[in-house]
């Protein structure tokens, strides 16, 4: 097995293991994401509702307890992928810092983060797809899967860039929180803010409108479930230059700068800051 | 510096480095030249600048301005146990295996009996006691046999036993040819270094020791 191959493997394993491990995580995404759709089961009028499906460009007609239900699994989906993306990037940083620095290969660690958001986003994915399937007379399933990964990999995306961002664990939840609340808050369409300008810009709004769509008519906006994919695109972009800045070495410690390999014996790594001309004040 | 010392080859040589946080200046020009086959300890007050000396040594940490040339691999223990919590003993072992590109873990494992690591191979570090965590961190540092070794207070939280073998275990090394760098807080652990390097307002004084 190639170095970068093993070392992407071996990072993906630790990865996925340390999340089994994270016992409250896994609480929450066994037991939150279906007690939060029977909250809205019990707690939204079940009187029809007509919204505006924007991206569809056609309205849709569904008891207002089934759109939320909806909307809630969407919001759940968001808090538990934000929530444990942040967490496992927070905790790992000082560790894949160190490992960078005795010549982990960057490239494979960084595609093993990704990639461990991917699955994690698919498994709760087909998870809470399937409670949605239990719940309600869905429409589409194959789009409302999609939807509910699309969902899960923005705000994965979104988690991994908080992680690699900011520097106290209370900002980190505060963040993903009111991001996924606000979010979730606006798109709902049984809360009736559907009108308001700039929701298209938020990360759900892609997801959101493919799910419902897929849910409650024929249509399938598939262009919609994009949105998300280039939400999640841009924050794990962000959070990688992030990471790559925060881990840049003034050299390479034992390792050739040139062929990323450790130097032959007597090999001399020289690194020179010319800086300013005097001291700094 | 001793005659025979300047004739080995340098692994570490720190010319005129210069660090400030914002405002605060920590070093000014700070110089040292680590020899191979030698134990050199760098003391001073805290806040002195000891830790950023050597990350900046290391090559985590830019300097302002100055010059640090290396030979060889490095191996760095951080001043607090840098572990993921989530991942066992093992793993931790297995990632920097990947990372050092080792072909076994042989050494590891006789580091470990020798540290008295062995029994908690399988257990999340997040379970481990504080000088359990510490020994680990020492050992990430030691496993790939570098020519340079920089440790930072890397007892902390070790017993009595496990402290007296830390050092024989660094007169070893030193013994077969490695250069060593350590940030030391106590006084007993002088007489165990070549040379000390007192960080005084940004600068270091190099005093030679008589072993």
């Amino acid at each position: 097995m190639s170095l970068h191959r093993a070392a992407f493997a071996e990072m993906l394993r630790c990865t996925l293991l340390g999340h089994l491990r994270n016992r409250l995580a896994l609480l929450l995404a066994v037991v939150f994401i279906p007690a939060w759709i029977a909250v809205a089961r019990l707690c939204a009028p079940d009187r029809p509702l007509r919204f505006a499906l924007d991206a569809a460009g056609t309205d849709a007609l569904a008891r207002a307890s089934h759109v939320s239900e909806v909307a809630n699994a969407l919001a759940a989906v968001t808090l538990v992928t934000g929530f444990v993306m942040f967490m496992e990037t927070f905790k790992a940083g000082e560790l894949d810092r160190r490992l960078l620095l005795a010549g982990y290969p960057r490239v494979p660690m960084l595609l093993a983060k990704v990639a461990a958001v991917a699955l994690i986003a698919a498994l709760l994915a087909l998870y809470t797809t399937a409670l949605l399937w239990f719940a309600l007379p869905v429409r589409q399933l194959g789009p409302l899967a999609l939807a509910v990964l699309g969902a899960g990999l923005a705000y994965g995306g979104i988690g991994l860039l908080l992680g690699s961002l900011v520097r106290g664990e209370l900002e980190g939840f505060f963040l993903v929180i009111m991001l996924s609340l606000v979010d979730t808050g606006l798109q709902n369409p049984v809360l009736n803010v559907a009108d308001l300008p700039g929701l298209a810009a938020l990360p759900l709004y892609g997801a959101n409108q493919l799910a419902l769509a897929a849910a409650f008519t024929s249509l399938a906006p598939w262009s919609q479930g994009l949105l998300s994919l280039a939400w999640s695109a841009g924050a794990g972009s962000l959070a990688l230059l992030v990471f790559h800045a925060r881990t840049r070495s003034h050299c390479e410690a034992g390792t050739d700068p040139d062929t990323g390999t450790a130097p032959a014996s007597g090999t001399r790594l020289r690194c020179s800051v010319a800086g300013r001309s005097g001291p700094a004040r | 510096m001793r005659a025979e010392d300047t004739q080995r080859p340098s692994r570490l040589r720190i010319g005129g480095v210069w660090k400030a946080y914002g405002r605060r200046q920590v070093l000014r020009g700070a110089d040292l030249d680590v020899r191979a086959g030698t134990l050199t300890g760098v003391v001073g007050e805290n806040g002195a600048g000891k830790s950023t000396l050597l990350r900046i040594a290391v090559g985590q940490l830019t300097p302002d301005r100055g010059t640090v040339v290396r030979a060889g691999a490095v191996g760095y223990c951080p001043q607090h146990a840098v572990l993921n919590d989530s991942f066992t003993v093992g793993q931790h072992l297995r990632l920097f295996q990947v990372a050092h590109r080792l072909p076994t873990l042989d050494r590891a494992h006789e580091l470990m009996d020798l540290l008295g690591l062995t029994d908690c191979r399988r257990q999340r570090t997040g379970e481990l006691s504080g000088g359990t965590r510490q020994k680990l961190n020492l050992l990430l540092a030691l496993m790939h046999d570098p020519q340079l070794l920089v440790l930072d207070e890397p007892y902390q939280g070790f017993d009595w036993d496990t402290h007296q073998r830390f050092w024989s275990l660094a007169a070893r090394l030193r013994d077969e040819g490695r250069s060593i760098v350590v940030v030391s807080h106590l006084l007993h652990d002088l007489h165990h270094f070549d040379a000390v390097g007192r960080l005084r307002e940004g600068r270091l004084d190099i005093e030679e020791l008589v072993r």
